[in-house]
């Protein structure tokens, strides 16, 4: 949980893991969901909704730890985020009072099968994308 | 009861792009997350291919298809919430489970849109009747909506992705 979170690169941030957010934050009265990329410097935001959202979004302007961002949170439910063996990133729910239960705990685990293939998907995109850009550029070198 | 379907929505074009999107387990995890929100009984997602909605994601149900259904049962981003179905259960609007009636009580659907059409729906069933539906319905099945949508968009383009490379390596081979 020390790891230390950075701005979203603007690739980061997608309006399908916030639309995912939004869902676990309405399906189980959380007040804060994220879904986060490991990058080489730590957690990036790809996805946020709730009403912490707000907090969270100024927090992302400095280097902060998790511990500090989490600090205002009475009670937080988390799963790593992976793609083959490979961790990619993490989906957390927050509260900031009173316990998750079994069944915010069920939705937790289907919002983690939701944000790692919409995870997946994006990251092919973006690799399809990359690839096309770079053949048009040797085309025209 | 039938679940309305106005001469104008009659027309709305039965869409076959999203035909490469089959049933998934991504999409069964959306409806599972509606279920439990909403304190439904079943969850279902459906594509409009060849007359009949075909379901793509599913939870709490074996729901297979609304067969008889002509097309999109909405307009663009309408939802709409029918509390008591239960009286005449041999409807266009019931959901059939190895060709026999999902019972269904209650229910509330709200369209799919792909490029600005209608191309499939996505419902949160009840096995009894609801005299009212809360807020909590409505804002699950709001937020559900562009999670299905964003799915079904990821899917159709890897599978179209996937289909022009073979295409292309056959070409090769060729």
């Amino acid at each position: 949980m020390g790891r230390v979170w950075h701005r979203a690169e603007g690739s980061g941030r997608s309006g399908a893991l916030d639309a995912v957010c939004a869902l676990g934050v309405a399906a189980t009265g959380a007040d804060l969901a994220i879904v986060t990329r490991l990058g080489a410097e730590g957690h990036g935001i790809a996805g946020m909704h709730g009403s912490l959202a707000e907090g969270w979004s100024a927090l992302l302007d400095e280097v902060v730890t998790l511990e500090q961002a989490l600090a205002g949170a009475g009670s937080v439910e988390a799963l790593t985020l992976r793609v083959g063996d490979l961790a990619v990133g993490m989906v957390l729910l927050a509260r900031r009072e009173g316990a998750f239960g079994a069944r915010e705990r069920a939705v937790l685990f289907r919002l983690q099968v939701v944000a790692e293939a919409q995870m997946s998907a994006e990251d092919v995109l973006a690799d399809v994308a990359r690839a096309a850009f770079h053949r048009i550029e040797s085309a025209r070198a | 009861m039938v679940l309305t379907i106005s001469a104008e929505l009659r027309r709305l074009r039965v869409v076959h792009r999203l035909g490469a999107v089959q049933r998934s387990a991504v999409l069964d995890a959306v409806c599972e997350i509606g279920m439990l929100g909403a304190g439904a009984d079943f969850a279902f997602c459906s594509l409009v291919d060849d007359l009949t909605h075909r379901v793509v994601g599913r939870a709490g149900t074996g729901v297979e298809a609304f067969p008889r259904l002509p097309g999109p049962v909405l307009g663009l981003r309408r939802m709409v919430f029918a509390g008591d179905m239960g009286g005449e259960a041999a409807t266009a609007g019931h959901p059939m489970v190895d060709g026999r009636l999902e019972r269904m009580g209650a229910g509330a659907v709200a369209a799919l849109i792909h490029e600005g059409e209608a191309v499939g729906m996505l419902g949160l069933g009840w096995r009894r009747a609801m005299p009212a539906f809360g807020d909590e319905v409505t804002t699950v099945l709001r937020r559900m909506v562009p999670v299905a949508e964003a799915v079904m968009q990821s899917e159709a383009a890897l599978m179209r992705m996937a289909q022009e490379a073979f295409r292309h390596l056959e070409r090769v081979r060729g």
